[in-house]
């Protein structure tokens, strides 16, 4: 129990903490109410996708790419089809890029607010959480919509998409993006202003950009500190390079600059929506797939990486193919894995009580950090 | 025998005051969530709680500790159950009118501040970092409101419920209640009383993320109903001591009743539980709206505003007093 | 590029002071039974310039002892940890070298060659 002489106490936690998507223990020392030492351990999700992705077929790995994140599969599916569909040196049609890209951001949006009613939640406050989720519900019903199921799609092939997406789903789209900002703003309004929240989250868990490069943090976390570096812009992949919309940065790098970064992504990702949107509604008899044979995927030898932007950061899929049916070596860059890593630093000056804000502030999920 | 007997019907009208509590707080945070449910469902849900708390597996300590961990819910319910005995409703009231119930009634609502402690103590690391937490917490809001209580009795002349209460009728109805005059330290008494509310898991199924685990966490069954029901017990005295002490308890805001002779303890009931409802009502709103500051801001609010400003009160209110030659 | 050891050390802490400070990605791979029947791995080494934005990529062949980078950078931690695990890769003044998701009584390495599939 309690050292007595020393004043330091060691804590361990149960394993479903209640702050972190998933199961992530820790030990942390604490003297008194601040935390000296952190320990985080993972492994508890691994289910051993990379060793899984040597024994499947590529179509067959397809459908595994999609549970590493739940809540953003369209980005791992993209990741993985990214790479594979280089190495198959095949150029997607237009309208399948849009769509992808609609999706995507989509499902962007749908993990930020799931990120939202989270965080809300670990601060005390039990009504955004609902707010959130709402909104968030009506995202999934256009997902059901467009490819049939609310959380993991299979709706990517390679060569394209499975299904057009009927001018009526565009519309219902168009709606939705009307209606969302009355909403938005209500959700916003909650809590932005609310002194309670503002004294939570200001200045706690600063990360500079000295501090995040050597831990390779990206995305969100990255940019709050003042780095503008988003993975749409700097190696553009499907459409992103016809698109308009500009990056968001921070220079605080606080858990308040974090969460109003994400927020202003809500409504860039928005934008795109619409664009592509509009886009598809003007353009709609452009091929959707290639028709590859799904089963017949031989790409040739050789290596490649993808990069993605994903909404909790950057995602590589390394690919490394000898000529065969079967991968010879998948790897997957998650950015959760580097957020965990970069807790063990940054958990070690604060208090006990701003844990679990910091922790939910970095958008981890660890169902992608253990694969 | 006819204790027995009393004593059973007393607290079948205790848990079934209780049981509506909770179907009220769950109601009320569902409206403010935008959740829609029906009624049935969620009374259902509670009542089904309630049974599945009472069979679950016993769980007691291995090593020591044993009385400390057995006794902790006990005097949380013998405290919370034996305030309820103070409030006067209808005008029936148990105690003479010379007591001094409100001096008593506080005590009884800071007991289990001890009990929380003895709770976190006797389970282990962890629920007693939480346990330090919530008695810090309960002492640092229960003393501006012994301090609000204070000048309140002041006013009255009295430190008994039901003479404070009845000093506060008059022919000008509303107006003649001692929130008006009294005002600061009724604010001061409604910010206590949000955070006071907070003592148990109020809310079945809300994830405690104050700390890793509750200082509840090694409790099952029927000691963990125990607490939760003195949790929802608590949060009915604490409101129905605000209504008596600042807003008349059942006096109507009228002034003087509106039904016959015979139909007045009806409608003292009325009125006394019309407004605790009310108040429930804005102390929930109030709770389930706004994020939980940080521990340590919570004490420092208590220090640094709340019990300067309940002594200015208290000093202003003796200051009047003794200018208008009352003794 | 293709280095070993110490020389690979020498080369990444060259190329940080040039300015590639974030190590974004460490990949391995497999190669053996190489022609000595030895074990081989390649370990391929993604870094990031911030200044002029490049990025750069580096590879290296080890056989089973190779020199950690983690006091280079700091992600290599994790990295490292979880190359150990999966293929059994030893480095060498790694402060914490411990296995990152299987479990501490695992026996063997799942993405070694030589791991027999259940």
């Amino acid at each position: 129990m309690k050292n007595i002489t020393h004043n330091k106490t060691i804590i361990n936690t149960n394993i479903n903490y209640p702050s972190t998507h998933g199961i992530l223990r820790f030990s942390a020392e604490l003297e008194g109410e601040k935390i000296i030492k952190f320990a985080p351990e993972l492994g508890y999700t691994h289910r051993g996708l990379e060793k899984a992705a040597q024994n499947r077929l590529f179509s067959q790995y397809l459908l595994m790419t999609e549970k590493i994140d739940y809540l953003a599969d369209f980005f791992y599916t993209q990741a993985y089809l990214s790479a594979t569909e280089e190495l198959l040196e095949i150029e997607l049609p237009k309208n399948a890029q849009y769509i992808r890209v609609l999706t995507m951001e989509l499902n962007r949006i749908s993990s930020h607010l799931a990120w939202l009613g989270h965080f809300m939640q670990n601060l005390g406050a039990s009504v955004p959480v609902f707010y959130a989720f709402n909104l968030r519900n009506e995202i999934l019903n256009i997902f059901e919509k467009i490819t049939g199921s609310r959380i993991t799609h299979n709706y990517y092939i390679f060569g394209g998409v499975r299904n057009k997406i009927s001018n009526d789903v565009l519309n219902d789209i168009l709606d939705f993006i009307k209606n969302f900002n009355q909403k938005f703003k209500i959700l916003n309004g909650v809590m932005a202003e609310n002194p309670i929240f503002l004294d939570r989250t200001k200045g706690i868990g600063v990360i500079t950009t000295e501090i995040a490069l050597p831990y390779s943090i990206t995305g969100v976390n990255l940019r709050a500190s003042g780095l503008a570096l988003d993975f749409r812009k700097e190696k553009p992949y499907l459409v992103y390079d016809e698109l308009e919309f500009s990056i968001p940065t921070a220079f605080e790098g606080d858990c308040h600059s974090r969460y109003k970064l994400r927020m202003d992504e809500i409504e860039i990702s928005l934008n795109l929506v619409k664009q592509c949107t509009e886009w598809l509604l003007a353009n709609q008899n452009g091929e959707i797939s290639l028709n590859i044979n799904q089963a017949e995927i031989k790409p040739k030898a050789g290596r490649t990486a993808s990069w993605t932007e994903s909404p909790r950061g950057l995602i590589m899929c390394h690919l490394i193919t000898d000529g065969g049916k079967k991968p010879k070596r998948l790897k997957w860059r998650t950015p959760s894995f580097y957020a965990v890593q970069l807790l063990e630093k940054i958990a070690a000056d604060c208090t006990l009580s701003d844990l679990s804000t910091l922790i939910s502030s970095l958008d981890i999920v660890l169902a992608e950090a253990d694969r | 025998m006819e204790i027995l007997i009393n004593f059973i019907i007393t607290m079948i009208i205790i848990i079934s005051v209780v049981f509506i509590l909770a179907y009220l707080e769950k109601r009320f945070s569902a409206l403010f969530a935008l959740q829609t449910d029906s009624p049935a469902s969620v009374l259902l849900q509670d009542a089904a709680c309630m049974l599945k708390l009472l069979i679950k597996e016993d769980y007691s300590p291995k090593k020591g500790r044993k009385i400390l961990y057995f006794t902790a819910p006990l005097t949380i319910f013998c405290a919370v159950t034996t305030a309820f005995c103070l409030i006067p409703l209808g005008g029936f009231y148990a105690v003479s009118d010379s007591f001094p119930s409100a001096v008593l009634f506080i005590a009884l609502l800071l007991i289990p501040a001890a009990a929380v402690l003895q709770a976190g103590y006797s389970s282990g690391r962890e629920p007693l970092i939480s346990a330090i937490r919530m008695t810090s917490n309960l002492f640092g809001y229960g003393i501006p409101v012994i301090i609000s209580i204070l000048a309140v009795s002041f006013m009255a002349g009295s430190l008994n419920i039901n003479a404070i209460v009845r000093e506060q009728s008059s022919s000008s109805g509303l107006f003649g209640w001692y929130f008006i005059p009294q005002i600061i330290g009724c604010i001061v008494f409604f910010i206590c009383a949000i955070v006071l509310l907070n003592h148990t898991s109020v809310n079945f199924s809300k994830t405690k993320n104050t700390l890793i685990s509750d200082y509840t966490a090694k409790y099952s069954g029927l000691k963990y109903l125990l607490f939760v029901f003195s949790g929802y017990a608590l949060a009915l005295l604490i409101s129905a001591f605000f209504v008596c002490v600042y807003f008349g308890g059942n006096l109507s805001p009228f002034g003087a009743y509106i039904l016959p002779d015979f139909l007045i303890p009806l409608e003292q009931g009325f009125w006394f539980i019309l407004k605790i409802f009310l108040a429930i009502f804005f102390i929930i709103l109030t709770k389930i709206s706004l994020p939980k500051p940080n521990h340590e801001r919570f004490l420092e609010f208590s220090y640094k505003i709340l019990i300067p400003l309940s002594l200015i009160n208290l000093n202003i209110t003796i200051l009047i007093r003794y200018l208008a030659g009352a003794q | 590029m293709k280095t070993t050891g110490m020389e690979a050390f020498e080369a990444l802490s060259g190329l940080k002071k040039n300015g590639f400070i974030a190590l974004v990605s460490l990949t391995a791979e497999d190669l053996s039974p190489n022609a000595d029947g030895e074990n081989e791995f390649k370990l391929i080494y993604t870094l990031y310039n911030p200044v002029n934005r490049e990025f750069k990529e580096f590879e290296t062949t080890v056989n089973d002892i190779t020199y950690s980078v983690s006091s280079l950078y700091k992600s290599a931690n994790y990295d490292e940890r979880e190359i150990y695990d999966l293929f059994g890769i030893k480095f060498k003044n790694h402060p914490n070298l411990k296995r990152i998701f299987l479990d501490e009584n695992f026996k063997g390495h799942p993405l070694k060659n030589s791991f027999k599939n259940r």
